[in-house]
């Protein structure tokens, strides 16, 4: 059981079969998962990158919409101005508006300008003026910074050098109007005559950078991203962190900005991070930028911890499951290695459960039938050697019949008193030599030399009893003396014979032993012309006695024939002749065992 | 039996997706980094005061860089220490992990910046050489470098045979002690250049009766360098009156839309001009390193400008002088 509680994560060597398959499982599917988590990793980074380049792109596209908006309305007030009839007048060089004719047109023009003012929130000023020395602005009363010379402005010199063009300034602090200085985007433009060769002036329409200023700061490109913007010639234009970049804090993607086509994305990739740029080009010569950082973009950080999440809850799901499973597949296996460690301790009673018919469910049935077997062998083991213990008992006690050594013992006695010496003699050196035979205890197996020399002694003695009844022959050719035979095997048959054949026979019986040599075997017989059996004793005499009682005369027949058979095998053993009247048989098979002979 | 084996799975693949529900909202929750906090208190927190609120500017740019969070304080007045050190009292009880601070010269103040330190907060100084317990990192302005520069333009303008007068607001200032340290550099090689350095108190009157006397007393005087924009509007006022603008270089620190007037009139010479912005600009980024546990110099100084009235409408210097809001 404690190979149970092994560790989730198994280390080399692999012990068991479980873990070897939980790591097998687990190692597929953590590849498995890697692998498609990669793929998807990768194709969902990839789409939230280009839903993010749209998003920028869009909103980029936005701010140069808006931006275009607030040029295009300059550039329409500027319109305005120009087909202004009285504009025209006033400036014009071939002055015919008197000085005294001035305020009137002086007037009227600033209203029209005020009336635009108030339309438009994000125009800071707008101002004409003429190259006669003459300027109207939005404002009744303007007073012209003494300090700061128009002429000199930058947005004045552009507007004079493209002749008629409109020009767009970088946002700039306006100075021209005294205790004023705001920061705007001036549009300039110079003016023509009305033969549209000979310049009159130059018109001014400043928009609040406020606006522009307002509108980039409201961009969300997430938390650290911006926007910002440069001109046809690189100049940063604007930009959240100009600062920085004029003391060299700070250094941004000029060069890389100004090689971008319009609408299209770069990615940087520096410590500073990885970040997108998005570049627009405009129609008055600004690109806007538009920059994203890819940790900011919120598509970005939420996949990848979905992707992480996903992958590590399917590993540990994966895991547990591939615990689980292997613990399942393994258990049979398992359990038939309990059941097996309990035979090995000896138990034969094991059963291993067989749950499935697979190849597991099969060596649990095959252990089972082996164990079976076991047992069986086991007990036959115990039975036979119980038998063979329980006829050893019965040959001994066969062998010390105490009714035959009484009646012996009384033959001598009475041969004794009757001075038959000789006779004596005798009887009592076969008595020696029989019970000397059956003493040696040694040996099982004895030459069939000295298993007729028993029966010949035993024969002797008997003879010597019955002298008027028995009589007797011992055929057994010289051949065959050498072979072995089980100790006292014919005992039980000559007795039976006596007692049973002869003893109750009127007149003389003969009992004749036989020993023969044939192809299977040796084979004795034991013939006697007494008194026969009908078939229901034959029959009743192989019933051994069961509880190995000793029933008056001898050895059971079955006792016998068990003993040979355990010795030599279910092949060999006794078979019975009988005819009432007319005698009994017993053939008696064993094998020829060659033996070394002159034993005992 | 098999059964119950079964219940045991589902079980536990439904605690194990239980889990996963739980641990991925709760990531998700963690997951916006960054709740780092850096306090930021300014000297003053006035809209009006265009050099701190680019300051502030300033910091908010380098917090949103690294996605930090900001909390800019400061009392109304540059000169309310009380009130700045009941602001640094609640930073003591909020425990940011980090104030950049400008402090206002007082023994209040440095007695709470060094309790925050106690508490372990990092400290970076801005702007003003302060006398505290310890040494702080600072971020500031080179003052006696801007000195220096005020000093040398005062030589180039006056053909290199500069005689100045200095004046300054207090006597005990530190700033204005390092300009003047720094001018003194410039001046002291040319012989009798330095006439003296004479306290105005923040008081255009003084400074215009100041400069009255010095034009009187010292004919041969040709610079004024005015340490604060009082002194500056005095002196250029006095020199306006005494027809000697132009004759007597006057050269001022720092900007306001005066001194932006008088340098386009000509009435100064030029005006030495701080960064604020990447004062708290590097302010945050010297306390984000300090936070990182990552080498920071002791000092950090910033260069300051000289701004004339030819290259006032640089790009650069516009930005400088006019801070856009």
């Amino acid at each position: 059981m404690f190979r149970d509680r092994r560790p989730f994560f198994p280390l080399f060597p692999l012990k068991s079969i479980q873990s070897s398959i939980a790591f097998a499982f687990s190692v597929l599917i953590l590849l498995t998962i890697a692998a498609t988590s990669l793929i998807a990793y990768r194709l969902s980074v990839n789409s939230v990158e280009s839903n993010s380049k749209g998003y920028i792109k869009e909103v980029i596209n936005q701010v140069n919409t808006n931006i275009q908006s607030y040029v295009d309305n300059m550039e329409n007030i500027s319109l305005l101005a120009m087909t202004n009839k009285d504009v025209k007048y006033y400036i014009s060089s071939n002055s015919f508006i008197g000085d005294d004719e001035r305020r009137p047109y002086e007037k009227r023009i600033s209203d029209l300008f005020q009336a635009i003012l108030y339309t438009r929130k994000d125009i800071a000023s707008i101002m004409v003026f003429g190259y006669n020395g003459r300027f109207v602005s939005d404002r009744r009363i303007t007073t012209l910074n003494p300090n700061a010379k128009v002429e000199e402005q930058a947005w004045y010199k552009d507007a004079q050098r493209e002749g008629g063009k409109s020009v767009i300034s970088a946002p700039h602090v306006q100075n021209i109007i005294q205790d004023e200085y705001r920061w705007v985007v001036s549009l300039s433009r110079e003016l023509k005559n009305s033969d549209g060769l000979t310049a009159d002036g130059i018109f001014l329409v400043d928009l609040n950078m406020s606006v522009i200023n307002d509108l980039l700061s409201q961009i969300n490109l997430g938390k650290k991203g911006y926007v910002f913007i440069v001109d046809q010639s690189g100049n940063i234009v604007y930009h959240p962190q100009q600062q920085l970049i004029y003391s060299n804090l700070r250094s941004e993607k000029i060069a890389e900005v100004e090689q971008a086509q319009s609408g299209t994305t770069f990615k940087v990739e520096d410590d500073e991070g990885k970040r997108f740029y998005t570049v627009q080009d405009t129609s008055f010569g600004w690109k806007i930028v538009g920059v994203a950082y890819a940790g900011d973009l919120i598509g970005y950080k939420s996949t990848l911890i979905n992707f992480l999440l996903i992958t590590l809850g399917g590993v540990a799901i994966s895991l547990v499951i591939s615990v689980m499973l292997s613990h399942r597949l393994s258990r049979p296996i398992r359990n038939l290695q309990r059941n097996m460690r309990k035979v090995e301790k000896g138990n034969f009673d094991v059963q291993a459960e067989v749950t499935q018919m697979n190849e597991i469910g099969q060596l649990a049935r095959t252990f089972n039938m082996m164990v079976g077997q076991i047992k069986n062998l086991m007990q036959e083991i115990v039975d036979t050697h119980e038998n063979k213990r329980k006829s050893e008992l019965q040959l001994l006690q066969a062998q010390i019949n105490p009714h035959f050594l009484y009646n012996t013992l009384d033959s001598i006695v009475w041969m004794a008193e009757t001075k038959q010496h000789e006779e004596v003699v005798l009887m009592t050196s076969a008595l020696a030599k029989l019970f000397r035979a059956s003493i040696t205890k040694d040996q099982e197996l004895v030459p069939i030399r000295i298993e007729a020399e028993h029966i010949t002694n035993y024969l002797l003695i008997q003879k010597m009893r019955y002298s008027s009844k028995l009589d007797y022959r011992l055929e057994i050719p010289d051949s065959i003396m050498g072979y072995k035979t089980l100790k006292i095997l014919l005992q039980p048959f000559v007795e039976n014979a006596i007692y049973h054949g002869i003893r109750n026979k009127p007149g003389i019986g003969t009992i004749v032993v036989r020993g023969m040599d044939t192809e299977d075997g040796i084979v004795f017989e034991v013939e006697d012309d007494g008194l026969g059996m009908t078939e229901e004793q034959l029959e009743k005499i192989w019933q051994a006695p069961d509880n190995g009682e000793w029933r008056g005369g001898g050895i059971g027949i079955s006792n016998v024939n068990e003993r040979i058979q355990l010795y030599f095998g279910q092949a060999y053993g006794i078979s019975i002749r009988s005819e009432l009247a007319e005698g009994t048989v017993v053939t008696i098979r064993i094998p020829k065992i060659e033996g070394t002979g002159g034993a005992v | 039996m098999r059964v119950q084996k079964f219940t045991i799975v589902l079980a536990l693949v439904l605690l194990a997706a239980a889990l996963f529900t739980v641990f991925y909202f709760q990531l998700y929750r963690v997951g916006s980094p960054n709740d780092r906090t850096i306090a930021v208190m300014l000297k003053s927190s006035n809209v009006r005061s265009d050099f701190w609120q680019t300051v502030s500017e300033g910091a908010k740019a380098a917090a949103k860089e690294s996605g930090v969070r900001l909390e800019v304080m400061g009392s109304l007045q540059d000169t309310d220490a009380a009130t700045q050190v009941r602001l640094l009292e609640d930073v003591l009880l909020r425990k940011p992990e980090a104030l950049v601070v400008a402090p206002i010269e007082d023994a209040g103040v440095a007695e709470v910046l060094d309790r925050i330190r106690e508490a372990g907060i990092k400290l970076v100084a801005m702007d003003t050489p302060m006398q505290l317990d310890f040494d702080p990192v600072t971020v500031s302005s080179d003052h006696s470098e801007a000195g220096r520069q005020a000093g040398e333009v005062a030589v180039r303008e006056t053909g290199e045979s500069p005689h100045l007068a200095v004046l300054s607001d207090f006597g005990t200032s530190g700033v204005s002690g390092e300009r003047v340290k720094g001018i003194r550099e410039a001046t002291d090689p040319y012989v009798n250049s330095f006439i003296g350095t004479y306290p105005c108190e923040n008081s255009e009157d003084l400074a215009y009766e100041t400069t009255l006397d010095l034009l009187s007393s010292n004919p041969e005087m040709n610079a004024i360098i005015a340490l604060s924009e009082s002194a500056a509007l005095g002196a250029a006022k006095a020199l306006e009156d005494r027809g000697k603008r132009g004759e007597v270089k006057l050269i001022a620190f720092d900007s306001s839309l005066y001194e932006i007037k008088l340098l386009e009139e000509g009435s100064l010479s030029a005006i030495i001009v701080q960064r604020p912005f990447n004062m708290g600009y590097l302010g945050v980024r010297t306390a984000l390193k300090l936070i990182d546990n990552r080498t920071v110099s002791r000092m950090t100084y910033i260069d300051s400008i000289v701004v004339t009235r030819d290259n006032m409408y640089s790009p650069e210097n516009q930005k400088l002088l006019f801070p856009f809001r």
